[in-house]
């Protein structure tokens, strides 16, 4: 393969893996624009989504209903979480809240490892038949259904977000929960909402991944974590940015990880994600102190 | 007093210790709870103090390990210039990251430290050259000072314990001193300590620094003690474990530190043994992390104290301050400003909210000494303008001087050291603070002690004088009689005067004063008159919002008045009452007002 060949091959791998970052990111923003929280268990609804899909084919469903089945089971475990372990304590600090977003993430690896074990898992791919060469790439059949499966959720998250009234509910409570409140929207509710989107979205990510990859009980944290670098670039505010940040990431990873070495590939993401943090310091500083309006709305 | 017989009886039981435990393993658990209650002792300084949570300390605790292992082993410095080298190292590239992050005013630094940890363990497993890789190290020397060389479990026992003391000893300094009360103040309202000329990312990058350095410093320890290294005990999930010890200790209690690290490190070992004959030997180590996952959860949710919080509740440690009393100082006299001279100048200033123009186009001057008042109905953009007079928020377009200096684009902590000082429309006191303890946070920026110095315990006579002084201002308010109360309980009008106070101790040139009326009886108003006029007459210029129209006409110098974020009309309150767009603008004529 000549170099060019290979960069192709790289930018593509990056855009697949960057759409299932862009599916955690965007379930990030979801959750921190509604709750102020940074939720370090986002990753953990993947692993979810991933290992109980895979039980439920083994199980004897046919695919299409295991895997929808896995993304309702992880959507209703993010609003789940949200009632048992964040509402209750909403009044908490974000410090408090912050370390319950680490103790739901130990605790759910924690039910995956007991019910699965350590042993990794694979999915079959969703169509089979050759793989597909565009340009001088070369992109599996399971790709192509990531990306595809991901527009189709983007679009109805878009359309959910402009045209229904609990979409636009949704987006006035990131904006101002006061406010929001002030109108009748049930802010809480709106809480449990965006968690059950955001494990909706997670567990997609999972089963949209392993066939590509295996899916094992701790292959959370790492993906979450590679959703939050994208999210953060654009400062955990914007949806369709997220997505952008999440695929560019992806290809620098994968350009990254392919030129220099694939020991190496961890260090490049999470190098890049302080980078971006100091980048994204630096740009505060240069606007202003405070970026929200808290205080100028007391 | 039970507080240090409580202490003396537990350096009893170190000391005695090693003579109680026979057999090596044993003692060398006792050294390992010492070596990581050093680390989860600036985890808990952190977290508990400085607010932020770090995922990154076993990073900085293999940056020690392996600052010391190769400067030792590979260069052949001395031993306890590795120590040193580790010490500076971690704490270096803690505020490296930390400096800049901590402006984000978020809980960034979580996932900064995260990323981190995984950086640095993949680049110790990878760069063989430099550190061995996955194998390691070995051959490192012992600690040695001139040639008495420190080797044997007592020895490090001693010296670990000796160092944990030694840690509480300076971390207890720094939380009872100006630097920690900064930093309670920073937790309670980062935006009032900004105004009171505290900048929040400094305070918390040193105090990630310091929690790094206690990391390096038991990083190296543990290689001198061990005598190799190699990656594992570095890797993320120790970071989760040290957490996991600071909660469940009690993350604002430094002995919890040492409390939680020895309960954890102790659930380890009854976990090890248990789990693998309930579970099979396979993945039992693996489980540990349920157990952990649970109890944080658990804890965070139930106890949020932790156990020392529960404990000294048990055992009657008062943690509460004594307080000697406090004589009065007079505040300091009128500062001689030149009067009539422009003191502030405001020059077409606009803010953009979204689609929302909150202030269009603001210009006016404030000279030295005068009172000068903003008025205008709701939504007219008051309170926006003060924000960004004060560098709260940051103007769209416009220009901000203060006597000959731009400070459009200073930071609101640099505006407050230029002598700035304001108040807000909800109050921001500091609740949990005693009253007087809020006063004396206004005379901050006047303090002097370092966070070196105040970590030994220097600063405790410059303290006792602020706190006569701020026991001053308090008393020209009436409000000594409450020093000792804490602030969240008081009345909202006393909250106002307490705001007004710690404003004034910054001992500002200018005032801003949001909304200062509001909310206040009539007769609380009537003291307010008199208590600006009086601050005037110290030398201090006043500009203030306010709603209340017959409060202004009757006390300012000059009035501007705006509506909807622009200016309608400015002078003397009598030539603005007679202003016919002003009538209009308050009665809502709209023929007058066009």
């Amino acid at each position: 393969m000549s170099l060019s060949q290979q960069i192709a091959q790289f930018i593509a791998s990056g855009i697949i893996n960057g759409t299932i970052y862009a599916l955690l990111g965007l379930g990030l923003v979801a959750i921190h624009s509604v709750t102020r929280v940074v939720n370090v268990a986002q990753g953990e609804f993947a692993a979810f989504g991933a290992l109980l899909a895979v039980s439920l084919m083994a199980a004897g469903l046919p695919l299409p209903v295991s895997l929808v089945a896995a993304v309702a089971a992880a959507a209703l475990l993010g609003g789940g979480i949200h009632r048992a372990a964040i509402r209750p304590v909403r009044n908490a600090t974000p410090l408090v809240l912050l370390i319950i977003t680490i103790a739901v993430h130990l605790a759910l690896k924690g039910v995956l490892l007991l019910l699965w074990g350590t042993d990794p898992y694979t999915l079959r791919p969703f169509t089979v038949g050759p793989p597909i060469r565009i340009l001088s790439a070369v992109l599996t059949r399971q790709s192509l259904w990531v990306i595809s499966v991901t527009a189709v959720a983007l679009i109805v998250l878009y359309l959910f977000f402009t045209k229904t009234i609990r979409g636009k509910s949704l987006r006035a409570c990131a904006v101002n929960p006061t406010a929001a409140r002030l109108v009748g929207i049930r802010v809480e509710w709106m809480g449990t909402l965006a968690w059950t989107i955001a494990g909706g979205l997670g567990g997609l990510a999972g089963v949209l991944i392993t066939p590509l990859t295996l899916a094992t009980y701790d292959m959370g944290l790492i993906l979450g974590l590679k959703g939050f670098v994208g999210a953060v670039v654009v400062g955990m505010a914007s949806y369709p940015w997220t997505v952008v940040a999440c695929i560019l990431f992806g290809i620098v990873e994968s350009l990254g990880t392919g030129l220099i070495s694939s020991n190496y590939r961890d260090a490049i993401a999470f190098g890049a994600l302080i980078v971006v943090l100091l980048w994204r310091a630096i740009a505060t500083l240069r606007v202003g102190w405070i970026v929200s309006e808290e205080v100028a709305q007391e | 007093m039970t507080q240090r017989l409580w202490l003396l009886g537990f350096i009893v039981v170190l000391i005695i210790t090693p003579a109680l435990v026979t057999g090596r393993v044993s003692l060398s658990i006792f050294i390992f709870v010492g070596l990581f209650s050093l680390i989860v002792i600036g985890l808990t300084l952190l977290a508990g103090h400085a607010g932020q949570v770090s995922l990154g300390q076993a990073a900085f605790y293999g940056i020690g390990a392996y600052i010391s292992a190769i400067t030792t082993l590979r260069l052949g410095l001395p031993p306890v210039l590795g120590v040193m080298l580790a010490v500076t190292g971690a704490a270096f590239i803690a505020y490296l990251i930390g400096a800049p992050i901590f402006f984000l005013r978020g809980h960034f630094l979580v996932l900064g430290t995260l990323g981190l940890n995984i950086v640095v363990d993949v680049v110790i497993r990878n760069v063989q050259g430099l550190t061995g890789g996955p194998t390691g190290l070995t051959g490192i020397p012992p600690l040695s000072v001139g040639r008495t060389i420190i080797a044997g479990d007592r020895a490090y026992y001693y010296l670990i314990w000796t160092l944990v003391l030694v840690a509480l000893w300076l971390g207890r300094n720094l939380i009872h001193s100006r630097i920690g009360r900064a930093l309670a103040a920073i937790r309670a309202s980062e935006v009032a300590a900004a105004t009171l000329g505290i900048n929040p990312a400094f305070y918390k990058a040193r105090m990630l620094a310091l929690s790094a350095a206690f990391a390096g410093l038991a990083g190296a320890l543990y290689v001198h003690y061990l005598g190799f290294v190699s990656p594992s005990p570095f890797a993320f999930n120790f970071s989760i474990d040290l957490l996991v010890m600071s909660v469940l200790g009690g993350i604002a209690y430094l002995p919890g530190a040492v409390l939680g690290t020895a309960v954890l490190t102790v659930l380890r070992e009854v976990l090890r043994t248990i789990m693998p004959r309930l579970l099979g030997t396979g993945a039992s180590a693996e489980y540990e992390i349920v157990v952990f996952g649970l109890l944080l959860a658990l804890v965070v949710v139930l106890a949020p104290g932790g156990i020392w919080h529960w404990l000294a509740a048990v055992l009657r440690l008062d943690a509460g301050e004594s307080l000697s009393a406090v004589s009065p100082l007079p505040p300091p006299g009128r500062r001689v400003g030149e009067s009539g001279a422009t003191l502030l100048r405001v020059e077409k200033l606009q803010k953009r909210f979204g689609g929302i123009l909150a202030v269009r186009g603001l210009s006016f001057e404030v000279k030295q000494g005068e009172i000068y008042a903003i008025i205008g109905p709701n939504g007219a953009g008051k309170t926006t303008a003060f924000n960004l007079i004060s560098g709260v928020l940051r103007p769209t377009s416009g220009e901000i001087v203060l006597r000959d200096r731009i400070i459009t684009h200073l930071h609101p902590y640099d505006i407050a050291g230029l002598g700035v000082a304001r108040t807000f429309q909800t109050p921001q006191v500091f609740s949990d603070f005693t009253v007087l303890n809020n006063v004396m946070m206004g005379l901050h920026r006047s303090l002097r002690t370092g966070f070196l110095g105040a970590m030994f315990g220097l600063g405790r006579r410059e303290d006792a004088r602020a706190a006569s002084e701020a026991a001053g201002y308090l008393e020209r308010v009436g409000m000594l009689d409450r020093a000792m109360d804490r602030a969240g309980a008081l009345p909202f009008g006393a909250q106002r005067l307490l705001e007004l106070s710690r404003a004034l101790a910054t001992q500002p040139a200018l005032l801003l004063l949001d909304e200062p009326a509001s909310g206040l009886s009539t007769t609380e108003r009537r003291e307010l008159v008199h208590l600006i006029r009086q601050i005037r007459e110290s030398g201090v210029t006043v500009l203030l919002v306010e709603h209340d129209v017959s409060l202004v006409m009757g006390l300012a110098d000059r009035v501007l008045v705006l509506n909807y974020g622009e200016q309608i009309a400015e002078g003397t309150p009598a030539l603005v009452r007679a202003d016919p767009r002003v009538i209009g603008a308050y009665l809502g004529d709209d023929e007058v007002a066009s």
